[in-house]
């Protein structure tokens, strides 16, 4: 008998394989297609792409054209802009959280996750009212609130592994109640701030519902843009190719911080 | 400093308020009502079609991808929670891709695959699709619940005599059966208010609950829209807080051999 216990990975390996992988390859065989031309009275998938084609031209012009560097640059300015406003907010509920008695702790959680489970419209809706017009302020800060739940709730966590008898012993041998936080509790919470910079770094570059609601054009982002060029221009293998570059950029990224991390550490 | 945080606090749950509020208001604009309160907007939701349909659409693909993500999820956690494999650390960080891709990089290359199926414009296929976005969720929250029960009662099962499958049936299954719901109930949410996906892959008769608002968010702006949102809401919410009930921390009774 081999070890039939085996077979239960099937389920999830195939949803992994068809909606996984499968779709990855599928945008980046796409991202290397000649771009479709002809009308829409033509064999329908024409349209999009040339099938059986190998080109770069998509590829190129994501990398090359002045209007796609200035959409990645903005791109980056905005998910570092949140990602800094994310993990300050972020971090004052956290310490909210930790610092709470164990009542109050799952009444404080909740209140923090609630706007998760809401529908995510619901809420850029309620954000759209606040600030009326739209603009570069309302998309960051609607995104700030789209993911401060999860940098709170992470560097929450991670500040409840800190015990608190070592800032009562810091206060003991004299030390000031800020010189306690920055020298104890701060330092011992950093994983879990470098764990939410992870996360809402990635999770804003590939924004896309703020940038779409809440602002102007010049404030689209690259997600949006691609479905811009998917839904709209009908031009896939451009879209490909900017999720593509999108992917290899924030696999980078999310190295070099992985790296910086336990060096840190 | 704790002033500053409830204002974050505050900032994070106006939003909220606000929409539920206007979707009671007698103005024809997004406003908060002033003059009274109406029901007219929901009346008007519930006497259109197109808004009913989507509903239906909604519940149903979200019940069927609540059961794909939920049982490939335990089916994986009993696989890999208590068995040494080799590649199991790939495999997970594998199975949570979903969560740090961009949404849109799966949402197209779903696009191109389900096209090449007959499966477009079948519920099917947006089910199938949001059960990939639930699966880590899922997977995550019955991972915690299967490493934390107690191995030696499964052990004690077997050594009485039951096979693998009585054991998963009469002892994992029942220990784990607030995390199944948990899971689940996860799922039903995600799959509820999932847009992204939806977007590209929804049809005209396929189209959910949050894909018929999405247009009107972004052009015609009635309070409709807002009881709309409020409807979704009142589906999700009691889900939600039915989760956090079963997962609340709390002393095992009688589930640890001693």
């Amino acid at each position: 008998m081999t070890r039939p216990w085996r077979l239960l990975l099937l389920p999830s390996l195939f949803l992994w394989l068809a909606g996984v992988l499968t779709p990855l390859v599928f945008v980046l065989r796409m991202s290397l297609y000649a771009h479709g031309e002809g009308s829409g009275e033509k064999h329908f998938d024409a349209l999009f792409y040339q099938p059986g084609t190998w080109s770069l031209q998509s590829i190129l012009t994501v990398l090359t054209e002045p209007f796609y560097q200035r959409l990645f640059a903005f791109t980056a300015l905005l998910a570092l802009t949140v990602t800094t406003l994310t993990l300050l907010c972020g971090y004052l509920l956290g310490y909210l959280v930790y610092r709470a008695t164990p009542k109050r702790k799952i009444l404080l959680i909740l209140l923090i996750a609630l706007p998760k489970f809401t529908n995510i419209l619901v809420f850029v809706f309620g954000v759209k009212m606040i600030f009326g017009a739209n603009g570069f302020f309302p998309v960051v800060a609607g995104e700030v609130l789209l993911l401060v739940p999860y940098a709170a709730l992470t560097i929450a966590a991670t500040l409840e592994t800190v015990p608190y008898h070592l800032v009562e012993a810091a206060r003991g041998l004299g030390a000031s109640p800020a010189a306690a936080f920055w020298r104890v509790t701060f330092p011992l919470s950093m994983p879990g701030v470098a764990a939410a910079a992870i996360l809402t770094i990635l999770w804003s570059a590939s924004g896309f519902l703020g940038p779409y609601l809440l602002g102007e054009p010049v404030h689209y982002t690259v997600a949006v843009e691609v479905e811009r060029q998917v839904r709209q221009n009908l031009n896939w293998t451009l879209a490909a190719a900017l999720n593509v570059v999108l992917i290899a950029l924030l696999a980078g990224g999310a190295y070099t911080m992985s790296l910086l991390r336990r060096r840190l550490a | 400093m704790k002033s500053l945080s409830y204002t974050v606090l505050g900032l994070l749950l106006t939003p909220l308020v606000f929409s539920v509020l206007v979707s009671f208001t007698t103005s024809q604009y997004l406003e908060l009502p002033r003059n009274g309160l109406t029901l007219q907007w929901y009346e008007q939701f519930f006497a259109n079609p197109v808004w009913v349909r989507a509903l239906a659409n909604s519940l149903a693909i979200a019940a069927l991808s609540a059961i794909f993500s939920v049982a490939t999820a335990l089916a994986t956690a009993a696989a890999l929670v208590r068995r040494p494999l080799r590649w199991k650390t790939a495999w997970e960080s594998a199975l949570l891709l979903p969560m740090v891709l961009p949404g849109v990089a799966l949402a197209v290359g779903m696009l191109a695959v389900v096209r090449l199926t007959p499966l477009w414009g079948n519920p099917l296929s947006l089910a199938l699709a949001h059960s990939v976005l639930s699966l880590p969720v899922a997977y995550l929250v019955l991972r915690a619940s299967l490493q934390k029960m107690d191995p030696n009662l499964e052990a004690a099962a077997r050594g009485l005599g039951a096979n693998s499958w009585q054991v998963f049936r009469f002892v994992t299954l029942p220990l784990a059966a607030p995390a199944v719901l948990a899971a689940t109930l996860f799922s039903l949410v995600i799959s509820l208010n999932e847009i992204t996906v939806t977007l590209f892959l929804a049809t005209r008769d396929t189209q959910t609950l949050p894909r018929v608002i999405w247009p009107n968010l972004r052009f015609a702006i009635t309070p409709l829209v807002a009881a709309a949102s409020v409807v979704l809401l009142t589906l999700t919410l009691p889900a939600v807080i039915a989760a956090g009930w079963w997962l609340r921390p709390r002393t095992p009774r009688g589930a640890t051999l001693r």
